[in-house]
C-alpha cells in the first residue's frame, strides 16, 4: 500500500469532505479546518501528486466571472483512494489501541 | 488584458504578473492555475486587503514558476535556430561553476552581499523617507513651531484659521504629562468588579480635528466624532487588546489617574513605525479649555508646549502662508516680546519634512534622524556597490585565465569574436540574476537584525518591507541588474575573446600590460574607499567614546534625580524642610539639592547681562540656573573664586527689591564678560536682565564650567540664583553607591510620606544625560556595519586578484623553488606590488579623509584628538589582508609539485 504525507493525508480527505473540490476551495477547507495557511501553488502540486498516485481523478468543471472566465478542475477520491484513506485510519487505531498509559489515563 | 480595462479595474491582480504567468504556464494548466489565482484573489481582497492580496497573487506567480506548469514547447525564444547554442552556453558555465567551487562561491557571495549591503541601505534610506506619507493629505498638512521649540503656543492654531483664508483646519496635540505625570495610569472596571490597570505613556490630550486632519484608520468608532465629547477616548489597537482582550470596546469606562472616567469611542489601527508622533491615548478634555473662542487672550499666548498642526486649502502655498506669519507674531506676541525684549519667530513645515528636518528642534515627541546621515548611508551604499562590481570585475578577469584553452579551442572551430563575448555576457547575466536573487534572500533574512542596529523597526515582515513595494525599487533593482550584467562584464568578455588561439593553445597565455594597469587602478580605487570607510568608522566610534567618558566637571556618576513635587498645598515649604532634614539623616546621603534644570538638557531660561559701566547694545547672553547653596556640593563643582551662598542670599523676582543681589557666574560667563581671571571678578557688579526688568547683581563666586549640554555644544555662560527655599523642578540628590536599593527605597518612602499624592519617579543622571548620544551612537552602529561589509567585499576582490597574480606566475614560482627559494621569499616578492598599491592609496585617501574628519568634528564643541592611529589602522588592516591572501595563494601554488607547472611546456 502507497505511503501518504500528512499534507497529502489532510487534502485527500478534504477532497473526500468537498461536494465541489478544486484548487482554491481544498485550500480554503484546509485553511479552516487546520488553522494553518497553504499557498495555492502547494495545493496544486499534492492534488497533482495524489492523482499521479491514482487517489483522485480530476476533469475540467464550468467557469465563473469570479475566475477571470477560467475553468476549474474539479477532483473526486477515486475508490483506491477510499481503500487507503480506510486502511490508514486502522493501522492508526491499531496503534491508539496499543498504548497503555492512555487506558490508565482515561479509565 | 488591455490596458483600458486595467485602468478601469483597480482592484485586478497586478497586470504584469499575470501577463507573465500566462507567457510561461502551459495552456492545459492555465484554466486551473490563473482560475484559482484569480478566485483566491478576490476572496483575499475582501478578507486581507488589496495590498496583502496583490502582493500574494505575485508570489503564487512566482511560486508556480517551476517546470511542471511550462508550456511543453521551450518558451526561450528560439533565436534563429541558436537554442542549441544557448544549451551549450548554459552547459559550459555550470561546469565552470562546478570545476571551481570556492571560486564560484566567492564570486557570486561577494556580489550578493555588496547588493545586499545596498539595498539594505536603500531600505533605511525608504523607510526615514516614508514618514507620515500614508495619511491622505500629507502634501497639506504643515507644523508651525517656534524658534527652537517643535511646539508652539495654544493660540497659534486658532488664530491662524481665524487670520489665514489659507488654513482650512488646525489640529493641536499635547502630552498628557504637562497635565499630569509623565505616566498615565489607566483603569478598567468589569460587571463583577474585576479591576485592570495599566500605565500608558504614550497619552495625548488632542483637538477632535486631529482625528481628521491625519488619518489614522479606525477599527471600531468613527473618527469624525469619536472625540467630541470631553470625555470620550480613543486607544489604539494595542491598548484594546490590554484591556479588553478581542471584545468591542466601545462604550466601556476607562478611568485616568484614578478619579477621571472616559467613554471609549473608538479604537484606531497601532501606529505604524514612520509616523513621526506614536499614540495608544487620545482624549480631548483639557484641549477644549485652550483657544475656544478666545483665543486673542493673553494666556493662550504664553505656554510653547502645543504641537500645532495646520490643513491648507488644496489652493494655498507655504509661501503665502509665511509671508503672513510675521504680523501674525508681531499681532499676538508684540506685547510680551517689548516686555521681554526678545524677537520670537514662527516657521511652517511640511508634515513630511518633520522626521528628517527636525534636527535643530528642542522638545520633539522622539529622536528625529538627520538628513545629512541619510545622505550620507546612501553615498555608502553606492561605495559598496562599487566595491562588488570592481570585485566581480577583478575575479571574472582572474577566471579567464582557466578559460584561456576552451576559448582557444573555440575560435579553432570557427567561433567569432562577437559570438564569444556573447556567451560571457550571458554567462555573467546568470552569476548577476543569482546574486541579485541572493541579495534579496540576505536582505530579508538581515531586516529583523539590521532593524535592532538602527533602534526601529524599519520592516521585518515580507509585506512590511516598503523597498519591495517601491516601484522605483525594481527600477533601480533592473538597472543595477543590467549595469552589473553588462557593464562590469564587458571587461573581462573582452578580455576572454582577445586571446589568440594559436598562443593559448601553445600553452601561453596573453599578457596585456593596459590590463594590468587597469586591475591595478581598480584595486586601488577599492583600498582608496575601504581605508577611507575605516578611518571614518574609527573617528565615529572615537568622537562618541570621547563624548561619554568625557570628565563632565561634576560628580556625574553619583547623581539620582528626583522629579519635585507637582501637587501641593501652603505647607509646602516646611514639607520641604523636613524631607532634606530626613535625607541629610541618612548614611548614604552625602548631598541634596533642589534645582531648575539638570545637565543633559538645555536651560530653559536665558536673557541678557552686561557689566555695571556698559549699555544694554553690550548685552551678552546667560542661562539663568536657579537653586541653593547645596548645589556646589552635591553635583561636586569647584569654586574657583570668592564664596558660595549662605543662607542670607535671596532672590525673590518679584518682591525683593533689595540690591545688588548675591549672584554666582561660571567661569564661561565671566570670561564673555570680559574678566581676565576669576579673581577680578568676585564683588564686581553687573547689570542682569529678569523678567521686564534690568536688576543689579554682585558677583560673589565663580564657578569652574562644567557640561550642561552634550560635548556637541561648547559650555554654556550661566549665572546662579540663590533661592534657599525653592523647590525646583528637579531634586538632585548625591548618594553612595553602596546600598543603593536600600537607600532608594528611604528616598522613596520619606518622598511619599512628605509629598502624598505625588508619582515618585527617578532616574541616574548619567543615563539621562547620554540620552543626548543615542542618536550619535546609533550613526556609529550603522556606519560600522557597512564598513565592515564594505571591508569583507572588498577582501574577496584582493582574493582574487591575488588568484590571478599567482596563477599568471605558476611557472616562476615553480622555476624559483626548483632553484631554491624559500617561500617566505617569495611572497614578499609577490606582495611587493599589492603594498605599494595600499601605500599609495594611502597617501591619496589620508588627506582627504583629514579634511572630511576636520569638517565632521567641527560640529562638535568637544572633539577628539585625530590621532595618527586612525590614519595607521586602516593601513594595517589592509596589508595584513592583503599578506594574508597573497601568502595564502603563493603557499598553495609551491606546495604542488614543480613538475606539474613545468611539464606543459
Amino acid at each position: 500500500m502507497e505511503n501518504l504525507g500528512n499534507l497529502e493525508e489532510s487534502v485527500l480527505l478534504i477532497v473526500m469532505i468537498l461536494d465541489e473540490a478544486y484548487g482554491v476551495s481544498v485550500a480554503e477547507a484546509y485553511e479552516d479546518k487546520t488553522g494553518n495557511t497553504i499557498s495555492i501553488p502547494a495545493i496544486h502540486t499534492v492534488l497533482k501528486r495524489l492523482e499521479t498516485k491514482g487517489m483522485v481523478k480530476s476533469k475540467m468543471g464550468e467557469s465563473t466571472s469570479e475566475r477571470g472566465g477560467r475553468r476549474k478542475r474539479l477532483y473526486e477520491a477515486t475508490p483506491y483512494g477510499y481503500k487507503v484513506i480506510s486502511h490508514i485510519k486502522e493501522n492508526r487505531l491499531q496503534l491508539w489501541s496499543l498504548i497503555p498509559k492512555l487506558g490508565l489515563n482515561n479509565g | 488584458m488591455d490596458d483600458n480595462k486595467k485602468h478601469i479595474d483597480k482592484n485586478a491582480p497586478p497586470g504584469w504578473a499575470n501577463r507573465f504567468l500566462e507567457w510561461y504556464c502551459n495552456p492545459d494548466l492555465l484554466d486551473e492555475i490563473q482560475g484559482d489565482l484569480f478566485e483566491v484573489f478576490y476572496h483575499r481582497v475582501k478578507k486581507k486587503g488589496l495590498k496583502k492580496a496583490r502582493f500574494l497573487f505575485i508570489w503564487e506567480v512566482l511560486l508556480f514558476f517551476r517546470p511542471s506548469s511550462f508550456k511543453k514547447k521551450s518558451f526561450i525564444p528560439n533565436l534563429h535556430g541558436m537554442t542549441g547554442l544557448f544549451q551549450n552556453y548554459l552547459v559550459i558555465s555550470w561546469r565552470n561553476t562546478l570545476k571551481n567551487k570556492v571560486f564560484s562561491i566567492v564570486n557570486v557571495f561577494g556580489l550578493s552581499v555588496g547588493l545586499a549591503a545596498c539595498f539594505l541601505i536603500l531600505q533605511y534610506v525608504a523607510f526615514e523617507l516614508s514618514y507620515d506619507k500614508f495619511h491622505t493629505d500629507s502634501d497639506r498638512i504643515y507644523r508651525v513651531y517656534m524658534d527652537d521649540l517643535a511646539t508652539n503656543h495654544p493660540g497659534v492654531g486658532p488664530a491662524m484659521k481665524a487670520d489665514f483664508p489659507e488654513v482650512e483646519e488646525y489640529a493641536r496635540i499635547v502630552p498628557q504629562s504637562i497635565f499630569a505625570g509623565n505616566i498615565v495610569g489607566i483603569t478598567y472596571e468589569d460587571s463583577v468588579g474585576n479591576k485592570t490597570v495599566f500605565n500608558e505613556e504614550k497619552a495625548y490630550d488632542v483637538d477632535p480635528s486631529f482625528l481628521t486632519m491625519f488619518s489614522f484608520p479606525f477599527i471600531y468608532g468613527d473618527p469624525t466624532t469619536a472625540l467630541n465629547d470631553m470625555s470620550s477616548i480613543v486607544i489604539s489597537e494595542a491598548t484594546a487588546e490590554k484591556f479588553f482582550a478581542d471584545i468591542n470596546p466601545v462604550g466601556k469606562t476607562l478611568v485616568i489617574d484614578g478619579f477621571r472616567s472616559f467613554t471609549v469611542t473608538g479604537v484606531f489601527k497601532n501606529i505604524p513605525e514612520n509616523s513621526h508622533v506614536k499614540f495608544n491615548v487620545l482624549i480631548s478634555a483639557f484641549m477644549r479649555n485652550f483657544g475656544q473662542g478666545d483665543w486673542q487672550s493673553a494666556w493662550n499666548w504664553r505656554w510653547p508646549e502645543f504641537y500645532t498642526y495646520i490643513k491648507l486649502k488644496p489652493t494655498a502655498t507655504q509661501q503665502d502662508l509665511e509671508a503672513k506669519i510675521p504680523g501674525l507674531v508681531d499681532q499676538y506676541l508684540g506685547d510680551i516680546m517689548k516686555e521681554l525684549d526678545k524677537q520670537y519667530h514662527f516657521y511652517v513645515q511640511p508634515l513630511t519634512d518633520i522626521q528628517l528636518g527636525s534636527n535643530h528642534l528642542r522638545r520633539e515627541q522622539e529622536i528625529r534622524t538627520n538628513r545629512q546621515t541619510v545622505y550620507f548611508l546612501s553615498v555608502i551604499a553606492l561605495l559598496i556597490l562599487v566595491i562588488a562590481w570592481i570585485n566581480y570585475i577583478n575575479l571574472s578577469t582572474s577566471k579567464s585565465i582557466e578559460r584561456a584553452q576552451e576559448v582557444g579551442l573555440r575560435k579553432v572551430i570557427g567561433a567569432s569574436r562577437k559570438q564569444l563575448i556573447f556567451q560571457f555576457l550571458f554567462e555573467s547575466v546568470i552569476v548577476n540574476l543569482l546574486s541579485v536573487l541572493l541579495a534579496v534572500v540576505f536582505v530579508i533574512i538581515a531586516l529583523p537584525y539590521f532593524s535592532l542596529l538602527t533602534g526601529k523597526n524599519i520592516g521585518t515582515r515580507l509585506e512590511d518591507i516598503l523597498l519591495f513595494q517601491e516601484p522605483l525599487f525594481w527600477g533601480v533593482l533592473a538597472a543595477i541588474f543590467m549595469l552589473g550584467s553588462f557593464f562590469a562584464s564587458l571587461y573581462p568578455a573582452f578580455v576572454l575573446s582577445s586571446f589568440k588561439e594559436a598562443t593559448v593553445l601553445k600553452g601561453k597565455f596573453y599578457r596585456s600590460k593596459r590590463g594590468i594597469i587597469l586591475r591595478k587602478f581598480l584595486v586601488g580605487f577599492q583600498f582608496t574607499i575601504s581605508v577611507a570607510l575605516i578611518a571614518g568608522t574609527l573617528l565615529v566610534f572615537k568622537q562618541v567614546e570621547f563624548m561619554r567618558k568625557q570628565d563632565l566637571g561634576y560628580a556625574q556618576d553619583q547623581l539620582l534625580i528626583v522629579q519635585s513635587p507637582r501637587v501641593g498645598d501652603s505647607t509646602m515649604l516646611h514639607r520641604f524642610e523636613t524631607f532634606q532634614t530626613a535625607l541629610f539623616e541618612h548614611a548614604e546621603i552625602n548631598s541634596f539639592a533642589p534645582t531648575k534644570n539638570i545637565p543633559g538638557e538645555e536651560i530653559s531660561q536665558l536673557n541678557g547681562m552686561r557689566k555695571i559701566d556698559e549699555t544694554s547694545d553690550a548685552d551678552k547672553t546667560i542661562y539663568h540656573f536657579y537653586t541653593n547653596k547645596n548645589f556646589i556640593e552635591t553635583f561636586g563643582i569647584s569654586l574657583l573664586a570668592g564664596r558660595n551662598f549662605n543662607d542670607n542670599d535671596n532672590l525673590h523676582p518679584i518682591d525683593n527689591r533689595k540690591e545688588p543681589i548675591p549672584i554666582m557666574l561660571n567661569k564661561k560667563a565671566i570670561n564673555d564678560l570680559g574678566f581676565a581671571k576669576p579673581e577680578d571678578a568676585v564683588n564686581q557688579l553687573i547689570y542682569f536682565t529678569l523678567g521686564p526688568a534690568d536688576r543689579k547683581g554682585e558677583i560673589v563666586g565663580v564657578l569652574d564650567n562644567y557640561h550642561q549640554r552634550s560635548l556637541k555644544s561648547d559650555f554654556d555662560p550661566i549665572i546662579y540664583f540663590p533661592v534657599p527655599v525653592y523647590l525646583g523642578e528637579y531634586f538632585t540628590i548625591n548618594l553612595k553607591m553602596q546600598n543603593l536599593p536600600e537607600t532608594i527605597s528611604y528616598i522613596e518612602k520619606e518622598y511619599k510620606e512628605k509629598f502624598p499624592g505625588n508619582k515618585f519617579e527617578y532616574f541616574f543622571l548619567d543615563d539621562f544625560f547620554n540620552k543626548q548620544y543615542t542618536a550619535d551612537q546609533q550613526f556609529g552602529k550603522v556606519f560600522g556595519f557597512f564598513s565592515s561589509l564594505a571591508l569583507i567585499v572588498a577582501a574577496l576582490g584582493l582574493f582574487g586578484l591575488s588568484t590571478f597574480m599567482i596563477s599568471q606566475r605558476t611557472k616562476e614560482i615553480a622555476v624559483r623553488k626548483v632553484l631554491g627559494a624559500k617561500i617566505r621569499g617569495m611572497i614578499l616578492l609577490f606582495s611587493r606590488d599589492l603594498v605599494k598599491l595600499i601605500i599609495f592609496s594611502n597617501l591619496i585617501t589620508l588627506p582627504v579623509v583629514y579634511f572630511v574628519a576636520q569638517e565632521w568634528l567641527n560640529s562638535f564643541a568637544f572633539k577628539v584628538n585625530l590621532g595618527w592611529l586612525i590614519f595607521v589602522i586602516p593601513a594595517v588592516i589592509l596589508l595584513i589582508i592583503t599578506v594574508a591572501t597573497v601568502s595564502f595563494q603563493t603557499i598553495k601554488t609551491s606546495s604542488n609539485k614543480p613538475i606539474d607547472y613545468l611539464k606543459s611546456e
